[in-house]
């Protein structure tokens, strides 16, 4: 798999075993909730997208008002250009799989990804191949941070895209969450919910 | 021990009330320093400045147009630049085991309007060869002066106009610009060093001066202002040129008639001692007005800055009265002038309160307390890599180490 760079999302500057960090090359230009991204082109890692954070580069340095006189957000960069050097989007990925000899495997891989890994948002093709398997759900379902149960519901929602009857693909899924949540039934209409908007 | 905080607050006390009963008759001298600059008459100004120009003991500003004048801002363009630079150093520390020093220089580059844009970085460089330490007299060799405290001001304030040409040089030619310095653009660091003219000759002749040649060259080929901006400024000089005015003697010769007596008693303090030319003007300018332009009479302007005459305002910022020095040939030129005042106000506005670029290019150019630290392990560590010998002083170990 090459990647063209200017599909490049950004760089990993944090990573564990679990999960890594990528900050933007450009302000807000996180992928979605829930979208699929891929370190690297082995790739050493892919991720779901669990967290965006866009913040000050300075944590000494907190953001103010500045658009009292603007009629416009867009204004309120325009006047201000320096924010956009300032100001930071880093999002935090789960890791659920990575590639072995050109296989997608759906579990963590032997080493997290190096620091200014290369990240990219997967494709269709990728996205259709490792959603076939949805092994690594129940690890998705049961990570920390308490927006597990949108970031499962938001990847699925991307995948079902990936896949020639979207509608099929949900309702599989659907069979899939009701084994593995089957014991909290609130929590399973709480997703499958969210599935269908 | 640390500090006794109990004792210091009471100090503090003690302070406020001997600030308090030197005041006390700081309004009424401001009131009468509005009342003498109202009308104020240039003309006679300037006679009787040329009269006693021999016995004045206050270096006092030429005032080329009526000095309560108040001129609003013109509008500033649509599309516009300001690029600005700031520094910051670590001296030479007698107790690291090299002999060197670090000026870092932060630039930042803003553009505004229709291809809005920002640009901020930073240039380290450290000065550790022998001939980057010592400024010598290239007519006797063995004269040299050490470049550290007063003198690295003044070479890092020299750096600081170098970088601003080098960003000036790379801006977009088809909108108006301003170049923007922090503090004053009178090297005032090098005061103290009028024996020592090879230091004055390399720092200011062959630096800054060459820099502002450079700068008025470009100013040539473009739309191009250059300015420097100081907050809370304490200059005093046109508060000082209501002394003249207010002198009851036809000729003022300050030792003779004045000399034995104490500051805040002399016929002249009456309307301006103690008294900061930004407080006078915070009575008489509007948010966003200029003050009229003045010409400084630094004897550092005079022997060393051919012809780049140090102009300067005062301007309502919005927050606080700042003063702006220009050279004479953006000071001489309407549009130009007009052009730094909107700038300068636009990007007050925008800071809030200071210009944005000053503020940016500090940023970039701040050395922090833990980059400082770091310095110093550093240079310790590749010397002791190297296997040159790394020694310190017992003084600066044992303020490390803090033995009990």
């Amino acid at each position: 798999m090459i990647s063209n760079p200017t599909d490049r999302l950004g760089e990993v500057i944090e990573a564990s075993t679990t999960e890594f960090t990528t900050q933007c090359y450009e302000l807000y230009e996180a992928p979605p909730l829930g979208a699929l991204v891929r370190c690297g082109d082995g790739p050493s890692a892919l991720g779901v997208v669990a967290n965006i954070e866009t913040r000050s580069m300075d944590p000494s340095r907190h953001p103010i008002a500045r658009g009292r006189d603007e009629t416009t957000e867009e204004g309120v960069y325009r006047s201000n250009p320096q924010l956009n050097r300032l100001l930071l989007t880093e999002f935090r990925s789960l890791t659920v799989g990575h590639g072995d000899g050109g296989v997608l495997r759906p579990y963590l891989p032997p080493q997290p990804p190096r620091i200014h890994a290369f990240v990219y948002r997967c494709g269709d093709e990728e996205l259709r191949a490792f959603s076939g398997s949805l092994e690594f759900v129940p690890y998705l379902l049961s990570s920390q941070g308490g927006a597990s149960d949108d970031i499962v519901a938001a990847f699925l929602r991307h995948a079902s895209e990936s896949h020639a009857d979207p509608r099929k693909f949900l309702v599989d899924a659907g069979r899939e969450l009701a084994v593995i949540l089957g014991a909290e039934v609130q929590r399973l209409n709480g997703v499958l919910r969210r599935l269908a908007k | 021990m640390s500090l006794d905080l109990t004792q210091t607050a009471i100090q503090i006390d003690r302070m406020a009330q001997e600030l308090r009963s030197r005041d006390a008759g700081r309004r009424s001298r401001i009131e009468r320093a509005v009342e003498t600059l109202l009308r104020f008459d240039a003309e006679e100004y300037a006679e009787k400045l040329q009269s006693s120009r021999q016995t004045l003991a206050w270096r006092l500003p030429g005032v080329p147009e009526d000095p309560a004048a108040r001129h609003a801002a013109p509008a500033a363009p649509d599309d516009f630049c300001v690029v600005a630079t700031d520094g910051s150093h670590i001296d030479v520390d007698r107790h690291l085991p090299a002999r060197c020093f670090l000026i870092n220089i932060g630039v930042s580059v803003l553009t505004y309007g229709s291809s809005s844009d920002a640009r901020l970085f930073n240039e380290p460089r450290l000065y550790a060869a022998e001939d980057d330490l010592v400024i010598r007299d290239r007519l006797s060799p063995q004269r040299e002066q050490v470049i550290e405290g007063a003198v690295l001001g003044a070479r890092r304030t020299v750096e600081e106009i170098a970088a601003l040409v080098r960003a000036a040089r790379d801006l977009p030619e088809d909108i108006p610009a301003l170049a923007l310095m922090d503090g004053s653009l009178i090297m005032y660091d090098l005061l103290g060093f009028g024996n020592r003219q090879f230091v004055l000759r390399e720092l200011i002749e062959e630096g800054f001066v060459a820099a502002l040649d450079e700068l008025r060259r470009l100013a040539g080929q473009r739309r191009f202002a250059v300015a420097s901006y100081i907050s809370l400024p304490r200059g005093a000089e046109v508060v000082n040129a209501l002394r003249l005015r207010t002198c009851p003697f036809d000729v003022a010769e300050c030792e003779r008639h004045c000399g034995q007596l104490r500051p805040g008693r002399r016929p002249c303090d009456e309307g301006a001692w103690g008294i900061y030319d930004r407080e006078l003007f915070a009575e008489t300018l509007a948010p966003g007005e200029r003050s009229a332009v003045f010409v400084s009479s630094s004897s550092l302007v005079a022997d060393y800055y051919q012809g780049h005459d140090v102009h300067f305002f005062y301007l309502h910022a919005g927050e606080e009265i700042g003063r702006v020095e220009i050279p004479s040939w953006v000071a001489e030129d309407e549009a130009l002038l007009g052009l730094t005042h909107a700038l300068i106000l636009d990007q007050c506005r925008r800071g809030p309160g200071y210009p944005i670029a000053l503020m940016e290019a500090h940023e970039q150019a701040v050395v922090t307390g833990p980059d400082r630290r770091f310095f110093v392990e550093q240079v310790e560590n590749t010397l002791s890599g190297q296997r040159l010998p790394v020694y310190s002083s017992e003084k600066s170990r044992s303020k490390r180490l803090r033995w009990l």
